[in-house]
């Protein structure tokens, strides 16, 4: 570790450092110009320069410094981190895009305003995965968040929103104060804020009896938990993704949990602190979480009749079984689980933007959110209803599409870890069965049921440009599934040596 | 970087033209066209937008067709065809489209060539040129990339490169890119022209994924992609729908039905055949397959062996699932010659040849007597049909059949796959030159009808006398490439002692050479001409002005006809024992050799010519031997079961309607009943829980958090309590 920051480690931090000045940049060239064309193929194009960024980082990862880390052990880039830098890229290219229609004719604020306030967050969720150290894992998790809340109150006329914000930031400040709590007792059982350290001295504690360590892992599962949605921290969800505009809610879906899992992760896995569960049964508390999150997401999501609520639930159910592939880490301290969650995530992020997508081209053309306003979509909006179709039998599982694949490794690997988890496995099974029912529902009623009116519903640009992306992506996923576990290998197993040796 | 290296690329480029055509040139055509709003659907995007008038339009009864048939049966005057009225377009073709089709043709080229780079590399035995010693006896297994791994089954997708794929790769881009060139004049002016070369490019791509498939899981995603295309393509002129009355040729919403539906009866069984191998040795892979099946239970192994064979009997319209391809002509004739030669019906035989080594050597003899029995059957059985069909395109689809049927034949009853893929190789030649052909004078007269035509040989030269070639080649006359690849296949049954093959087939050819003269006298010749065969204008039945076609669609018929002439004429040279040691990785096998003019030759040979001599005496000289068959008593019960096709669309109309649709309501009652029962009953169960734990969701802040402080509570004591009762 240098001692100084020099060139390299600037270089290290640029994708971060990019979004940051190109939200800034942004929000500056809304002042100057009214029109919003410029502002969004700005941000839109200004996204390639933090891809590049980090392309050039996968490339050159030799050239990094020797332990990939920067910033006094602050930057970690692995290929986990960049793993996730590229995923929330993706997510933001893809929120950005489709939100340009939707902004204008929904909310009052102008899209320099909307564009840059996704873009800080999206620099927060990215530093979420590539930090080695608690201090700026709470950071970068209140970068993320802030904007979050002031995405969800957007809607200023509408008072649903507004509930939508307030209610988000008290439950995200309860959760950070649980969060804080759990690294205070960490670092005070451990001496440091350090993970690489913690991961060193974890073992040491707890074999001296020191219990402060399982209260620490259960208030910083409990703080990430809030993040990904995971019962019985999930409640805020289904009030907040129905208030807040859509194209929030899809960044709430996706990045937010995204981001949750990357942090969880690290800290879990870099921290050491899946590695401490050997003799306590830690990983009991993540399968019981995982079984009620998936049952409840699922079985709740049937009785849904706003469609917001619904893919509140549904992304709830699909927290449960991500929380699946973390309970076979739990027990294994393996990669093939984290491999599972990251293949997971991938999928689900790419098949959610796009299922989101139709609903906000629905919302765009005729400003309706239920169900049943589904009706017909197949002729009244062929391409679209297509896609939507599609994404939503990725998110059920039904084979071959992408979201089969990912489902299908995840519960493989729990399968894998003998007797304790075949119980988990198995009401996996059942629920990806009853999530059929809803996601399928809404495919009958796009192409069986009647529509209201037979009229032609007229998609703007940027929705049909995001669906036709969305479709190209899982596409792309499910017939190379394979490149994709290939080339996440390193990532998943990258956070493990320094947990393994004690 | 070997040519076999880079043989993805052969696939590659067909499907790259039809990307480029598809968000390209199509798109820009659609851009620049005004819409004609009274035009049903020819603006459609490529496929799905397309199926919204065939949808409403489709109903399951196919027989529409052959009752007007019916009708139209014992009258001379049968209403025009609605299938000619498509040839006589003879529009301009506006630049786009016309870029289209500029495309596709030079990808098709592009992927000849490499096919042809990739057989002189097989051929370079020595390495001389490539460095790639003896690639002719190891073929070439190419990775492509792992799908995925579970356990230890690999799921990958591979391609491998043999001699038999080499002379599939030459066949498909060979006839793919003639029929793309002849299109250019057939196709010319119709509104779905670019839409033509999009979906004539997928069959192509589709084609050569199956035969470059190294695995089941590659072959039989070529294999269900050849079905979606020809599909589609069979339906093209989907919205020619209802038929004109009296029509009699097949119209496309049906027919495509028919021709997917029926393959799928077929394709049920390969994938239970293709399943039973899985389970039974864990691999798709062919080569290994070839050495694992030894493990195998022998009946197990030829029950599935016979399952994959129903798989290549539906694609390869096999009886009893041949009902399919004559309907399958309602599409532009274009693709009937893609079907017909070189893409779907090789298909299965193919697969069979493929799989020979499994076949010959390890399964049960059953295996290859059901494949041997089936073919000359339904050789003798399509040849019986097509005497009497008066649809000069439903005779070449009977004609197909019934080569097919030698092919599978020649499989069964020889010891290498040589001498059924032999006559594939050759017929896929004069096949696709019979069907351009009938395209040809299809474009000229706008009629299919062969009660129409008559006496075009003198309006259509270069038609008639290159249809004239592969007719001869089709009768196994020497020195025509037919002879070649026919005669083996009667000789080698006689040679193995299978007599009920060898009269099979012999009696068939006698057939074939009877009907194929039929047909060329009476498109283009008739009685007062030399021999009945070269007719003039006093022949002509017909009420349009025949002309030539243009040079575009006359090119690939030179081509063809010189490709079936110089064929049989290198025979004479060995060219098919040549081609026998090319199949065999380059170990000589015994090809029986036909010109060895011993009397088993002039048998073969003589029944042809026998056939020839009574089709021109019949209809070239007037013996009213046809009309005094079709009128007596006695044989008239027999002509009208030939003609309406022994009855078979009639007796699967009556299967699917009693049977299968029986069937199908009781399972609806069980289904109403019982599966609703239970299945409404958990639903019921699983909203209550709902419902139940919804109430938890109040919407109000304090809850919400309670929960968030409670829950962690609850973990943290379950943590506690777990670790120190048990763990501590």
């Amino acid at each position: 570790m240098t001692s100084h920051i020099d060139g390299i480690q600037i270089w290290m931090l640029a994708p971060e450092l990019s979004v940051v000045l190109l939200g800034f940049l942004v929000l500056g060239l809304d002042l100057i110009t009214h029109n919003r064309r410029v502002v969004a193929a700005t941000a839109l194009i200004g996204l390639l320069i933090p891809l590049g960024f980090t392309l050039s980082l996968v490339v050159k990862q030799d050239a990094l410094t020797p332990d990939h880390t920067a910033f006094f052990h602050m930057l970690v880039v692995d290929g986990y981190a960049l793993f996730f830098q590229f995923l929330f890229l993706v997510i933001g290219f893809g929120v950005l895009l489709v939100s340009y229609g939707y902004v204008e004719k929904f909310l009052r604020v102008t899209i320099g305003e909307y564009y840059s306030i996704i873009l800080l967050s999206l620099a927060g969720m990215m530093l979420m995965a590539s930090t080695g150290e608690l201090i700026s894992v709470y950071i970068s998790l209140e970068l993320t968040s802030i904007p979050l809340y002031i995405l969800a109150g957007l809607s200023r006329s509408d008072t649903r929103s507004a509930e939508a914000a307030v209610k988000y930031v008290l439950l995200g400040a309860m959760s950070s104060a649980i969060l804080l709590y759990g690294m205070a007792l960490l670092y005070g059982a451990t001496g440091t804020t350090d993970l690489t350290e913690i991961a060193r001295n974890t073992q040491a504690a707890l074999s001296s009896g020191n219990l402060v360590l399982l209260a620490a892992d259960v208030f910083i599962f409990t703080g990430f938990g809030f993040k990904i949605s995971a019962v019985p921290f999930h409640m805020w969800a289904p009030d907040i993704y129905e208030g807040a505009p859509t194209p929030s809610t899809l960044f709430f879906s996706v990045g937010s949990k995204a981001a949750g899992f990357a942090a969880l992760l690290r800290v879990f896995i870099f921290g050491g602190l899946a590695a401490i569960s050997g003799g306590t049964y830690l990983w009991v508390m993540v399968a019981i979480v995982a079984a009620v999150t998936m049952t409840l997401g699922n079985v709740v999501a049937l009785l849904q009749t706003n469609i917001k609520r619904m893919m509140a639930y549904s992304s709830i159910g699909q927290a449960g079984y991500l929380l699946v592939g973390f309970a076979a880490i739990m027990i294994s301290n393996s990669p093939a689980g984290n491999l599972g969650i990251l293949a997971f995530l991938a999928v689900y992020v790419v098949t959610n933007i796009g299922a989101f997508t139709g609903i906000i081209g629905l919302a765009d053309a005729t400003g309706k959110e239920n169900i049943r306003d589904f009706d017909g979509l197949g002729r009244r909006a062929p391409f679209i209803a297509a896609g939507m179709g599609l994404c939503l039998l990725s998110l059920a599982g039904i084979p071959p599409m992408a979201g089969f694949w990912g489902k299908l490794f995840i519960l493989l690997t729990a399968w894998n870890q003998g007797s304790a988890l075949t119980w988990l496995v198995v009401l996996g099974l059942i629920n990806s069965a009853i999530s059929i029912v809803y996601y399928a529902n809404v495919v009958w009623r796009m192409f069986v049921a009647e529509p209201e009116k037979r009229d032609r519903l007229a998609m703007s640009g940027s929705v049909t440009l995001t669906m036709a992306v969305a479709v190209v992506g899982i596409l792309a996923l499910t017939i190379a599934f394979g490149f994709l576990l290939t080339g996440l290998g390193g990532g998943a197993g990258g956070l493990f040596p320094t947990a393994t040796t004690p | 970087m070997t040519p076999v290296d880079l043989v993805w690329l052969v696939p590659a480029l067909p499907l790259a033209a039809m990307l480029i055509i598809f968000f390209g040139t199509r798109m820009v055509e659609i851009a620049v066209q005004p819409r004609p709003a009274a035009v049903p659907a020819p603006t459609d995007h490529g496929g799905h937008g397309g199926h919204g008038p065939a949808d409403a339009a489709t109903t399951p009864d196919t027989e529409a067709g052959h009752d007007a048939t019916d009708q139209t049966a014992h009258t001379t005057h049968g209403a025009a065809a609605a299938g000619g009225g498509h040839g006589e377009h003879g529009g301009h073709t506006p630049f786009w489209p016309m870029l289209s089709s500029i495309i596709g043709v030079s990808a098709l080229l592009l992927s000849f060539a490499l096919s042809l780079l990739i057989l002189w590399q097989f051929l370079d035995v020595n390495g001389d040129v490539f460095h790639t010693k003896n690639l002719i006896a190891t073929g070439k297994d190419i990775h492509l990339y792992n799908w995925f791994t579970i356990g230890s089954l690999n799921y990958s997708i591979d391609f491998r490169v043999d001699t038999l794929t080499v002379v599939m790769l030459l066949v498909v881009t060979g006839v793919s890119t003639l029929v793309h060139l002849y299109s250019i004049g057939y196709m010319a002016g119709d509104p779905g022209y670019s839409r033509f070369y999009i979906e004539l490019a997928l069959f192509t791509v589709a084609m050569l994924i199956l035969v470059l498939g190294a695995n089941f899981l590659v072959l039989f995603i070529g294999w269900e992609l050849v079905g979606l295309s020809s599909y589609l393509l069979v339906g093209f002129w989907f919205y020619h729908n209802p038929p004109p009355p009296g029509s009699e040729v097949p119209y496309p919403p049906p027919a495509q039905l028919k021709a997917f539906v029926t393959t799928r009866l077929g394709d049920f069984g390969f994938l239970i055949g293709i399943l039973i191998l899985f389970t039974a040795t864990g691999t798709f892979n062919f080569i290994e397959l070839n050495t694992k099946t030894q493990a195998m239970d022998k009946g197990l192994l030829t029950l599935a062996m016979i399952l994959v064979f129903c798989g290549a009997v539906g694609k390869s319209a096999q009886f009893p699932l041949h009902v399919w391809l004559p309907d399958a002509m309602a599409g532009p004739t274009p693709v009937s010659a893609l079907i017909h030669a070189a893409t779907m019906v090789a298909a299965g035989v193919y697969l069979v040849a493929r799989l020979f080594p499994i076949y010959e050597g390890v399964a049960g003899p059953q295996a290859l007597a059901v494949v041997g029995y089936t073919g000359a059957f339904t050789a003798l059985f399509a040849a019986t049909i097509a005497l009497t069909q008066n649809d000069i395109k439903g005779v070449l689809a009977y004609s197909t059949i019934s080569q097919l049927g030698y092919m599978f034949a020649g499989l069964a009853v020889a010891d290498t796959n040589t001498v059924g893929m032999y006559h594939l190789f050759t017929h896929a030649f004069f096949k696709a030159l019979l069907f351009l052909g009938s395209g040809s004078v299809i474009h000229a007269i706008g009629a299919q009808d062969m009660r129409k035509m008559g006496g075009l040989a003198r309006f259509m030269p270069w038609t008639a006398g290159t249809i004239l070639v592969a007719t001869l080649a089709i009768s196994g006359i020497p020195p025509f490439s037919g002879f070649w690849s026919k005669d083996p296949i009667i000789t080698t049954a006689l040679e193995k002692g299978n007599y009920i093959i060898y009269g099979l087939t012999l009696f068939t050819a006698f057939l074939t050479a009877f009907y194929m003269f039929r047909l060329f006298i009476l498109t283009f010749g008739g009685q007062g001409s030399f021999l009945g065969l070269w007719g003039g204008h006093d022949q002509y039945r017909g009420d349009a002005h025949p002309r030539e076609s243009p040079r575009v669609m006359t090119f690939p018929l030179v081509v063809l006809a010189l490709a079936t002439i110089l064929i049989g004429l290198a025979g004479f040279a060995g060219f098919n024992q040549g081609f026998a040691w090319f199949l065999n990785h380059g170990v000589n096998v015994d090809f029986p050799v036909a010109p060895a003019l011993d009397a088993n030759t002039f048998i073969g040979v003589g029944a042809g010519v026998l056939g020839i001599l009574l089709a021109i005496a019949v209809y070239g000289y007037g013996l009213r031997l046809n009309v005094a068959l079709a009128s007596s008593a006695v044989t008239r019960p027999i002509y009208r079961l030939l003609y309406r096709r022994y009855f078979l669309d009639e007796l699967y109309l009556w299967l699917i309607r009693v049977v299968v649709l029986g069937l199908s309501n009781l399972c609806a009652l069980f289904d109403a009943y019982v599966i609703d029962g239970i299945v409404n009953g958990s639903a019921r169960a699983v909203r209550g829980l709902g419902n139940i734990t919804r109430r938890s969701e109040t919407g109000i802040l304090q809850n919400y958090g309670a929960a968030i402080f409670g829950g962690a509570m609850i973990i943290l004591i379950l943590v506690f309590v777990a670790t120190g009762a048990i763990g501590r």
